[in-house]
């Protein structure tokens, strides 16, 4: 896969993820189940989200920066 | 605890005293006092971003904010700083790249030069004078109380303020950017070890992670999801405050400017990254706390709750090390900010390489002035007042955006529709304008119009 459409497909994922944690199924009132680790719903998802954002931003770095490789040689 | 804080304390002010010596040899130009060299490598450049984004409102505000309003506090700052780590990778590129070789003379110069208006520099410091001044204020609030509480009957919350005021500026003064960064290092360390001991105290404290959100089930359900049980943290407010945090790199000079300042872009990524974890690992332990707070300290003040879970309840030597860990977020949070406004005030007033900065350091003086005067009037809600001073400087997020993307001067448009912006922000927070527009917050709404000019403009600029 070209290295312009990965970066997309990462850019895709972090707006997926945006979408998914405020629509109404997450951040449904009062919505405790499933507990997970014993957590309620509201908190590991958040976590898990919050995670796969992160790691979403470790790969995005490295592919955003080779996307930009000619530019960043200058640096 | 006297002479456990007098050892700590003084041992933190040696720490402090050897940065500035070591980086005051080092300060040759005006850009090395004000820019710290710009060569900022990961471990570095990790700590300084973290120590400046995480202040004395994540150790006081978070806990207290998530007692009173649930686990959703989670989504408000550790949802909200992923997204903007991410984004982080994107625009620090770009700005970087607009920077180019040349010094960076703050982020009000850099809009003069991509508008070739001097009107969009004076409207960016305006902003970022107006909603930094209260965050600087809620720093030194929140130690000074704490402070009052620790030692009640002994020095005033003016007392204190004062006291933090002073040492800031003398520490900021003789070292310069570099000696704020090596703080900031240390201060990052500090915060995420207590942080983590105090919340493990709470865990024991009420019988384990399970056992804590069994407890808060009988006590009060709502706060274990979304609204909590005030109703505050709604679908608007979450989605207003994740675009506020979102934008606050792009806004808030003092982190902006670490973005340029950093080695080069292959630090700043894994910086970016590394900033996302950190994040992760701070604001979970203020969760347990602030869920421990709602077990134990329900119907107790702000005060009490965090004078207790604070200090009452840890290890003489543990509180000490909070009392220096909390004055050192408020004062890596504070110099940052104070330095960071002098160096836009350094760019708008022309200041080269070689000229005296007495200008602009009787200008950081003033500004930390104005901060200790707002924080003897402002209110004790941290994480409000924070959210408010992220709010305002977010409204300058899709001028800024547009100006470094753009290759041509925009015009004029966007920033008369961002000073509109800011006065409507500044009067509605007034309570000479409504609250809500069509329905939505009005931080939202003008964010979503801004954000939709700003497209327009980019749009248009580019077809023509």
């Amino acid at each position: 896969m070209k290295l312009n459409n990965t970066w997309r497909l990462i850019v895709g994922a972090v707006l997926f993820c945006l979408a998914i944690q405020f629509s109404p199924w997450v951040l449904a009132q009062n919505k405790l189940e499933p507990y997970f680790l014993g957590m309620p719903f509201t908190l590991w998802f958040g976590i898990l989200i919050t995670l796969l954002l992160v790691l979403l931003t470790a790969v995005g770095g490295y592919v955003f920066s080779r996307l930009k490789s000619d530019e960043l040689k200058e640096e | 605890m006297l002479s456990y804080l007098f050892i700590i304390g003084t041992l933190y002010i040696g720490i402090l005293m050897f940065f500035s010596w070591r980086t005051k040899k080092q300060i040759k130009t005006s850009s090395d006092f004000m820019l710290g060299g710009a060569k900022i490598g990961v471990v570095i450049g990790l700590m300084t971003f973290a120590a400046t984004l995480f202040s004395t409102f994540t150790l006081l505000g978070m806990p207290d904010f998530s007692r009173a309003n649930g686990v959703g506090a989670w989504i408000f700052l550790a949802f909200s700083d992923a997204i903007m780590v991410f984004l982080i990778l994107w625009f620090g590129f770009y700005l970087r790249k607009r920077v180019g070789k040349s010094p960076y003379q703050g982020m009000s110069v850099l809009l003069q030069k991509c508008y070739q208006n001097r009107m969009a520099g004076y409207l960016y410091f305006t902003a970022v004078f107006l909603f930094l001044i209260p965050y600087i204020a809620i720093q030194i609030r929140g130690v000074a109380i704490f402070l009052v509480s620790a030692f009640p009957d002994f020095i005033p919350v003016w007392g204190w303020s004062i006291g933090i005021v002073l040492i800031m500026l003398i520490y900021s003064e003789l070292g310069g950017l570099k000696a704020i960064i090596y703080a900031d290092s240390l201060q990052g360390t500090l915060l995420l070890i207590v942080v983590w001991i105090v919340a493990f105290n709470c865990l024991n404290q009420v019988g384990g992670w399970n056992a804590l959100f069994e407890r808060i089930a009988t006590i009060d359900k709502e706060l274990l999801s979304t609204p909590g049980p005030k109703g505050l943290l709604t679908p608007q407010f979450l989605i207003a405050s994740t675009i506020a945090i979102l934008m606050i790199p792009v806004t808030q000079p003092q982190l902006s400017t670490r973005l340029v300042i950093m080695k080069n872009y292959n630090a700043l990524k894994r910086m970016a990254t590394a900033v996302g974890f950190f994040a992760m690992l701070v604001i979970l332990p203020t969760i347990i706390i602030g869920m421990y707070g709602a077990i134990y300290y329900a119907d107790a003040s702000t005060s009490e709750f965090l004078g207790g879970v604070l200090l009452g309840e840890q290890h003489e030597m543990i509180a000490a090390f909070i009392i220096i860990g909390l004055f050192a977020a408020a004062m890596s949070t504070s110099d940052s900010q104070l330095f960071a406004m002098g160096n836009e005030i350094r760019g708008l007033l022309g200041l080269k390489e070689d000229d005296n900065l007495r200008p602009v350091r009787l200008v950081i003086f003033l500004f930390a002035l104005s901060a200790l005067i707002f924080s003897l009037v402002s209110s004790d809600e941290l994480v409000l007042l924070a959210r408010l001073s992220f709010s305002g400087t977010a409204l300058m997020g899709p001028m800024i955006i547009l100006g470094i993307f753009s290759n041509r001067p925009n015009g004029i448009a966007m920033v008369l529709l961002s000073l509109l912006a800011l006065l409507i922000f500044i009067l509605s927070n007034l309570g000479w304008f409504p609250k809500h527009i069509l329905s939505f917050k009005t931080d939202l709404f003008l964010m979503i119009i801004l954000g939709l000019a700003a497209l327009i403009n980019y749009f248009y600029i580019n077809k023509k």
